[in-house]
């Protein structure tokens, strides 16, 4: 497909400015200037409150035919910057609506694996419960698999330099989103195999806008949500892709509450560049239950997956 | 409620009937030297130890029994002129006052009659003559009416650069900030490190945070009254500066001498006009500058009709190249007529507009641009009449209707020539209010001014209102279960209020008093704003069929004294606040371009109270004031810090602020400021979690505000060099020098938390200035 120069060059502009959304492109903006005025920021010791220790469900997990993963750990003081500790004893177990199991075995470092051998979890319309015995206790979540369209084709365009811009090469996805309110996405890209995984490059989607108040619904991916496909560098400027390069664009179902919780995420870990417009903390709410009703973090999804890639200069 | 306000009526109308012929004089107070009006000028009557005070329009009118009088007419920092009247029919007297030959280069605090402080019926008021803004060290030399005011008991701000200001543990669009009657919605400019009024217009400030009487409403802490200058009607007068931020120019002359004169005033940022050399690489077009202008202008027809025009426009503007440019600005029109109906019935009718907006953009040509606006744009008629019925009783009724635009977003995208509308449907409203009050000495030592204002606020179409369910969680999103259309102007949903006001005085002696007050007050019109300091894109949100209007009980009682002939000034007070329906936000809520809006808000209680102190020093060759509170203000909201109270974003133990003006021999003032203030609070988490590899901050004690930000404090100093006195030369100049944030402190604006990209998580402080900040300005008159 072919894409007009002035329109990358134009979300390009919102993008840089933006990083991924344009809502908050005032921000962007705001602190450009802040860093004109005289501002400084030093790391200094804060007392923080003592927050316990919960249960970790990171359950993301999707209906490809490849082996599925689902990790189990502990939380840690916000401050304590080494690797979290890890649930090794737990039994894991996700049943499908139909009474089909599907049993996901510890390998190491908390990972438990369901191997799929050729086959899927399920599709568009599968309802799905995860259970997890660990040490005495029993946790709960149930998801469904939503529908998810087809990425029609990735698209690509050379860009000279100009500013916030190096020249080269850059992709925009092509997809529709159905008719009807309340589809949700994690839209996930791969450059050579590896993700896109900085917190700036996350791209999710409500329809096919940024949230349930854009009123958007059954349109072709806005921009930039279809154009947020290049990797961020540490200044969060564009890194154009090279011939030969292989991008891939899969497209994730998520259910609305799990939209939430990565939207809560990402403005979250994002934060910390708003200076004085810093957004209040937020926390994440998850879908897993305890039975004793203690707090339990993370999420279980089982999304539909639709995929395409483009490799560069062919 | 009908008994009450009747009740009220009849003994207002009772003092109307007394047996004895009386007599009216009246007139206006003004300044000899350039024909302004003074405000809170005193006109005192020595036969009945009674008097008056000149009003917003310097009009004062004061009824006598038949008689001999010797009226005194003061006003600190003029030659009091004293009188003798034979009332035996009503008399107009105007009185000019001349500049006391050596104090005119004193610092006038207050303009009021030498004890104001006690013997006025107002309490929880402070009022900063211009005069005294002017010698304030500033940051960049730049005077500034907005951080003046912080350095008042009960008024605090967020941090440095943040825009607006805090009364009394309240949130910034709780203050009614009124340019010559007209509401300015954002009061700064380049954030907040600057505010919008141009110090060479302002006549004179007052602040009230407690006690407000009827004739005020709208907003729930406080009412900011800037008034602006006529212009002079004597003689043309040019006034300028050049300061390190800003570069200003005004020019003041009579139209027809004593009947009718302007004033037009400017200001203008040039960072980058300094700036252009050094960009380049398409950077050529960027823009980074903040402007206002400001017109006054007045008419007088005859003896009974006055009439004012003020305007003020301002605007930020920043661009990056000619792809994306960010503006916002507020505009206001005022117009006035003053009529006397009789010498006894003073009314004015303010009409006026006022807007504020902003715009976003990005794109360079027509078929590929995102554009993004949003507007709140109101029109009001406010009459207001006052009856001056003797020198002891006086009553003012009147009312007020507006008439609220809200464009909360327009957002449209063009993409090769596709248009993507995800604009936020306009919201409209109407507000409406009717106050009486009446201010009466009910005896030589004791005054009251009671009241009681009815507001009224009707939301309406067009547009869609919706309707929203259950959360699945408290301090969750509620979903919509409905929408209904409306037309223009078809009702949705309206509230209305009764609001009592009452305050009184009790005086001890002629240099000691008790007060008291008592007001409730309502607010239907919230800023929408989550973040630490508000930002300019924060838009204006009616209250709906979802959200209730704000409500705030404020009792306060004072002790005052003054010593050696009213040299010093101590204020004492304490306030109990309660609020309801207080605006707050779930967790992740979307405030912007959010159709939906409503259901990420949520309403909650507050409560604040605290002691204040302050101690003024208002004659000799040192003047200034120490000012101290003891402060604090909470929340409760549900699913918001488990449902219990906690402290507020605004919450502040201790605020101690210094000034000090001293004045060395006759071209040296020296001043300095000094400020501590205990950290606010703010929200860390306890926890942090990984998730498909990203690190992620969580609360597990789903407390609120649970860090406290370090102690702030700071000194400033700054000198004035008067040019050399010379009679016959009408130029006049000064150099100011000022040295902001003296010892260099690294005082935290807000500490945050944050991660890297290699998932260490820390904490951050920030500091918008963590320097110390020289400027020289220079300043002149013809």
């Amino acid at each position: 497909m072919k894409i007009e120069r002035s329109e990358v060059e134009k979300s390009d502009m919102k993008k840089h400015l933006t990083i991924y959304n344009p809502k908050t492109a005032c921000l962007g903006t705001c602190l450009a200037i802040m860093m004109i005025m005289m501002s400084c920021e030093d790391p200094i010791d804060v007392p923080l409150q003592d927050g316990g220790v919960q249960v970790v469900v990171d359950a993301w997990i999707d209906n490809q035919v490849k082996d599925q993963q689902i990790i189990l750990s502990l939380s840690q003081p916000y401050f304590d910057s080494s690797n979290p500790e890890v649930v090794k004893d737990a039994q894991v177990v996700v049943s499908r609506g139909d009474g089909a199991l599907f049993e996901f075995v510890h390998v190491a470092d908390g990972r438990y694996v369901w191997t799929s051998n050729g086959e899927s979890l399920g599709k568009e319309g599968d309802v799905f419960t995860l259970n997890i015995d660990y040490d005495n206790l029993n946790y709960k979540a149930s998801t469904e698999i939503h529908r998810v369209p087809p990425v029609d084709s990735v698209g690509v365009e050379f860009r000279e330099d100009e500013i916030f811009l190096d020249d080269g090469y850059y992709t925009q996805f092509y997809a529709r989103d159905p008719m009807g309110k309340g589809d949700t996405y994690w839209i996930k890209t791969f450059h050579n195999g590896r993700f896109l995984d900085k917190s700036q490059e996350m791209n999710i989607a409500y329809d096919a806008g940024f949230d349930a108040g854009s009123g958007i619904d059954g349109l072709i991916f806005i921009p930039p949500l279809r154009e947020l496909t290049n990797r961020l560098d540490d200044d969060l400027l564009n890194i154009p892709y090279e011939i030969g390069d292989t991008v891939e664009v899969e497209l994730h179902s998520i259910n609305n509450q799990a939209f939430n919780f990565l939207e809560i995420a990402r403005d979250q870990i994002n934060n910390g560049d708003n200076g004085i417009f810093s957004i209040p903390l937020a926390n994440t709410r998850g879908n897993v239950t305890s039975s004793d009703g203690s707090l339990v973090l993370g999420f279980f999804n089982v999304a539909g997956v639709s995929k395409n890639s483009r490799v560069i200069g062919e | 409620m009908r008994d009450i306000l009747f009740s009220f009526l009849l003994m207002a109308c009772s003092t109307l009937a007394f047996g004895q012929e009386k007599f009216t004089v009246n007139g206006y107070l003004r300044d000899g030297s350039n024909g302004e009006t003074l405000i809170g000028a005193n006109v005192f009557i020595k036969e009945l130890s009674t008097g008056a005070n000149s009003n917003e329009y310097g009009f004062y009118s004061i009824s006598l029994p038949q008689g001999k009088y010797t009226i005194e007419y003061s006003y600190l920092g003029f030659e009091t002129v004293t009188q003798v009247v034979e009332l035996d029919q009503d008399r107009k007297i105007d009185m000019e006052f001349e500049a006391e030959g050596i104090e005119i280069e004193e610092i006038v605090i207050t303009g009021e009659a030498e004890n104001a402080n006690v013997s006025d019926v107002e309490m929880s008021a402070n009022k900063l003559d211009i005069a005294t803004i002017q010698k304030m060290p500033t940051l960049l030399g730049e005077v500034e009416v907005l951080r003046s005011i912080q350095l008042l008991p009960g008024v605090s701000s967020v941090g440095e650069g943040a825009s607006g200001f805090n009364v009394r543990g309240g949130s910034i669009d709780q203050n009614l900030v009124l340019l010559d009657e007209a509401p300015v919605y954002n009061s700064s400019h380049l954030f907040g490190f600057f505010s919008v009024f141009n110090p060479d217009a302002v006549k004179d400030v007052k602040l009230l945070k407690g006690g407000v009487p009827a004739r005020y409403g709208g907003r729930l802490s406080s009412i900011l009254d800037v008034r602006m200058k006529e212009g002079n009607n004597k003689r043309f007068a040019l006034k300028g500066g050049v300061g390190a931020i800003f570069s200003r120019l005004s020019v003041e002359a009579p139209i027809v001498k004593d009947k009718s004169s302007f004033i037009l005033a400017g200001r203008r940022s040039y960072i980058d006009v300094l700036a252009k050399p050094f960009l380049q690489d398409g950077l050529e077009d960027s823009k980074l500058n903040f402007y206002d202008l400001t017109l006054k202008t007045n008419y007088k027809f005859g003896e009974k009709d006055r009439l004012f025009l003020s305007g003020y426009l301002g605007r930020d503007n920043f661009g990056f190249g000619d792809q994306a440019g960010f503006n916002w600005g507020n505009k206001t029109l005022t117009l006035r007529w003053n009529h006397l109906f009789s010498e006894k019935l003073f009314s004015n009718l303010t009409l006026y507009a006022s807007d504020y907006d902003y715009k976003i953009s990005f794109g360079d040509d027509s078929a590929n641009r995102f554009d993004w606006n949003a507007k709140i744009v109101n029109y009001s008629a406010k009459p207001e009449f006052s009856l001056f019925v003797s020198p002891e009783n006086m009553i003012r009724f009147g009312g007020q209707g507006i008439i609220y635009r809200f464009e909360p977003g327009n957002a449209v995208g063009v993409s090769e020539g596709e248009v993507l509308d995800i604009s936020v449907d306009n919201k409209y409203a109407i507000e409406g209010a009717l106050f009486v009050e009446n201010e009466i000495d009910l005896s030589p030592a004791l005054t009251i001014n009671y009241g009681l204002r009815w507001s009224y606020f009707n939301y309406t179409g067009k547009g869609l209102a919706y309707d929203f369910g259950e959360p699945l969680s408290l301090g969750t999103r509620k979903p919509v279960t409905g929408a209904v259309d409306f037309d223009q102007w078809e009702s949705i949903k309206t509230y209305s209020n009764f609001e009592p006001r009452l305050a009184i005085k009790y005086q001890l002696s002629e240099n000691n008093s008790i007060k008291a007050s008592y007001n409730r007050m309502s607010q239907y019109i919230h800023l929408i704003s989550n973040t630490t300091a508000s930002t300019p894109v924060d838009i204006w949100q009616p209250s709906t069929n979802n959200l209730k209007p704000q409500l705030a009980d404020q009792v306060a009682l004072g002790y005052f004294q003054n010593f050696e002939d009213n040299t010093y000034e101590l204020s004492t007070e304490i306030y109990y606040k309660k609020y309801s329906n207080l605006l707050d936000y779930i967790d992740g809520a979307d405030i912007l371009l959010n159709e939906l809006l409503e259901a990420d808000l949520l309403e909650g209680d507050g409560r604040a109270y605290g002691l204040e102190l302050m101690l003024k020093k208002n004659k000799g060759k040192f003047t200034g004031w120490a000012s101290y509170t003891l402060a604090r203000s909470e929340r409760r909201v549900e699913g918001i810090n488990n449902s219990t109270w906690y402290p507020s974003r605004f919450d502040q133990t201790h605020n101690l602020s210094l000034t000090g003006f001293y004045e060395a021999g006759k071209r040296w003032t020296f001043s300095a400021n000094f400020v501590m203030i205990s950290g606010t609070p703010t929200t860390f988490p306890t926890n942090r979690f990984v998730q498909q590899g990203f690190v992620i901050p969580n609360n597990s004690l789903e407390t609120r505000n649970n860090v406290r930000i370090p102690l702030y404090h700071r000194l400033d100093i700054s000198a004035t060099l008067q040019g050399k006195k010379n009679p016959d030369r009408r130029y006049q100049s000064e150099w100011v020098f000022s040295i902001y944030n003296l010892y260099s402190k690294r005082n935290p604006f807000s500490i945050f938390f944050r991660q890297q990209n290699d998932a260490v998580t820390q904490a951050i402080r920030l500091s918008v200035i963590g320097n110390f900040v020289p400027s020289v300005s220079y300043n002149f008159k013809f």
